[in-house]
């Protein structure tokens, strides 16, 4: 399944005319300068009619193939919840269209049929369990597709095999009587078990502790090696760089960069001016690299990094060292 | 989801209603609803309108704006007004069909009883839109203040009454993003099943739990410990503004019985 977005924008219409007073000529000047180009391609009305109107995403367009997994960074307020939600047509673009396998989600039909095949996971998706037992919980999704009986368990079951719960074993219990990490496993069951194609996650990680973070970490790799389409948007550089075949990072709702790992983090000093960073591995090499180290790859993690510099500085990078992923991260 | 965060909103600004203290605001905005109701014939309930809009005009709202702020309410007028037509049979008749009789005297009681709603909600809304929320709860304490010897625990009903109208918007927020997460997992939300009711409510409800935990602890935190021996850092005090509108309130009061001996 592929999610194409082209030249997405999208204001919120209420915009208080208090608030957007700031700046607010010089963005709509810059915002048309943009959309001249694709208003003549696609024949539409000029745009920013409304001195109100703030623009939460302006003339985003990228794709998302099939079976790709690709991140999404940006600074607190940039638009990447607000560009997640038009994933599956919760939101609708101001401006441009989102295509799911080529077809537009403005087309109400479609965007419901795509609710099951792209699933989407919001941030701390266990405030929103409800159901008495977390079997009825994880078959709310199915369900509502149409699904029951055998199939409807069978659902169920296998949602559950995949984040490592066992519905014989928590199925019957209420979900919150769980701890934190589990009852997140659970809400990202219930959208798994609408066996999506594409699974659009916002912060996954967030307010996890160490251990639980890294196997929901290792739990989303290894739905990504099943097949399946992974979109994320993360705080945390380091699991960008480790994860993602791409990185695409929204600054003030525009697309800043869209590349992979190596592209985008080795562009440090721009990062930074937009309030972001790039993981340690590599801010650590680019400070040794001022200091004259020898470092020629584009992006480093810390098993590369102790690879390129033991030999600098007289030694070898163990072997016992590094193995582990993210050993030091 | 509709948009109902922008009801009883602060319009911030620095007018003389601005300033006035919320006590008198509050007491003298209850004058004026009770006013509107002493008003017996259009030409004294145009003594009310006037005065209110002079109000609007010296807190530099925008009267635009304030009559978007009372839209949500304005089915009670309508219907009001409708029942009025209906069912008041005096004067001429102008239509009837069926049962309904359509009379002169309902035509003008309906727009009587509209207009004086109307004058109603602005009164009340230009207290919302010019007092800061939690002005309004602390004038309602100060007003609740003698009945405590008879046990009112009126500062932690004016808590309370904060705690609501601050969380209220909160809540809306919340509802909003629980509504598309289910729609999100398929939930069809207009078809009105328990089922998605309860995905609807059930994390709602627990997140207000979570929420009054949370804030429990922080108001711990903050030593909070009720109303005794507690200090004001914006102690309310009267100014000679709210002898100038005591004694504009007065006025319009004489003014409105007067008019009502006006033969209109």
């Amino acid at each position: 399944m592929r999610v194409a977005f082209e030249q997405v924008s999208y204001s919120y219409r209420k915009a208080d005319p208090a608030e957007a007073k700031g700046g607010r000529g010089l963005r709509r000047g810059k915002a048309k300068e943009r959309a001249t180009a694709s208003e003549q391609a696609l024949g539409r009305a000029e745009w920013g009619a409304d001195p109100n109107e703030r623009w939460a995403l302006r003339d985003v367009s990228f794709v998302v193939e099939p079976g790709e997994f690709l991140g999404l960074a940006g600074h607190t307020g940039s638009g990447k919840s607000t560009l997640i939600q038009h994933m599956n047509g919760l939101l609708h673009p101001t401006q441009g269209r989102v295509l799911v396998d080529g077809r537009d989600l403005a087309d109400k039909s479609w965007a419901q049929q795509c609710r099951g095949s792209v699933g989407l996971v919001f941030q701390y998706p266990e405030h929103q369990l409800f159901a008495p037992t977390v079997a009825q919980d994880v078959a709310f999704g199915p369900r509502n597709l149409g699904l029951s009986g055998d199939e409807l368990d069978a659902r169920v079951r296998q949602a559950l095999e995949r984040v490592h719960l066992d519905v014989g074993e928590v199925g019957g219990r209420s979900p919150f009587e769980l701890s934190g990490g589990q009852q997140r496993r659970v809400a990202f069951a219930g959208v798994l078990a609408m066996d999506p194609q594409v699974l659009v996650l916002d912060e996954p990680v967030a307010g996890l502790d160490p251990v639980a973070r890294e196997d929901f970490l290792a739990l989303i790799a290894e739905l990504h090696a099943g097949g399946m389409s992974v979109v994320m948007a993360s705080h945390n550089m380091d699991d960008l760089a480790r994860l993602c075949d791409r990185i695409l990072v929204l600054n003030g709702g525009s697309a800043f960069a869209l590349g992979s790992p190596e592209d985008v983090f080795s562009q440090g000093e721009a990062l930074r001016s937009i309030g972001l960073d790039v993981p340690p591995a590599q801010r650590m090499a680019e400070q040794l690299r001022a200091e004259g180290f020898a470092l020629p790859r584009a992006l480093y993690d810390t098993e590369s990094l102790a690879e390129d510099l033991a030999p600098q500085l007289g030694g070898s990078a163990a072997p016992a060292f590094g193995r582990k992923e993210g050993a030091c991260a | 989801m509709p948009d109902i965060t922008c009801i009883g909103r602060y319009w911030p600004g620095d007018s003389p209603i601005h300033r006035m203290d919320a006590r008198a605001k509050l007491l003298l905005s209850l004058a004026v609803m009770a006013i509107a109701f002493v008003a017996q014939t259009f030409c004294s309930l145009a003594v009310v309108a006037v005065f209110v809009t002079g109000l609007f005009v010296l807190s530099g709202i925008p009267l635009g704006s304030a009559l978007r702020s009372i839209v949500p309410l304005i089915f009670i007028v309508v219907i009001t007004a409708l029942l009025n037509v209906l069912f008041v049979q005096t004067g001429d008749v102008v239509a009837h069909w069926w049962v309904i009789t359509i009379t002169t005297g309902g035509i003008r009681m309906a727009f009587f009883i509209a207009l004086r709603l109307v004058i109603l909600l602005l009164a009340m809304s230009l207290l919302t839109l010019t007092t800061p929320t939690l002005d309004i709860t602390d004038a309602f304490e100060y007003l609740l203040g003698p009945f405590r010897r008879f046990g009112l625990p009126a500062h932690e009903l004016s808590m309370m009454m904060g705690l609501a109208l601050r969380f209220m918007p909160l809540f809306v927020g919340e509802l909003t993003t629980i509504y598309r997460a289910q729609v999100s997992r398929g939930a069809v939300l207009s078809k009105w099943r328990v089922s998605t009711l309860t995905a609807l409510l059930v994390p709602l409800f627990t997140s207000a739990f979570r929420h009054a935990e949370t804030l429990s602890a922080a108001m711990d935190a903050r030593c909070y410990h009720g109303a005794d021996g507690r200090t004001r850092l914006h102690p309310l005090s009267y100014t000679s503004l709210d002898r100038n509108g005591v004694i504009a309130v007065a006025l319009l009061l004489a003014l409105t019985v007067a008019a009502n001996f006006l033969p209109l």
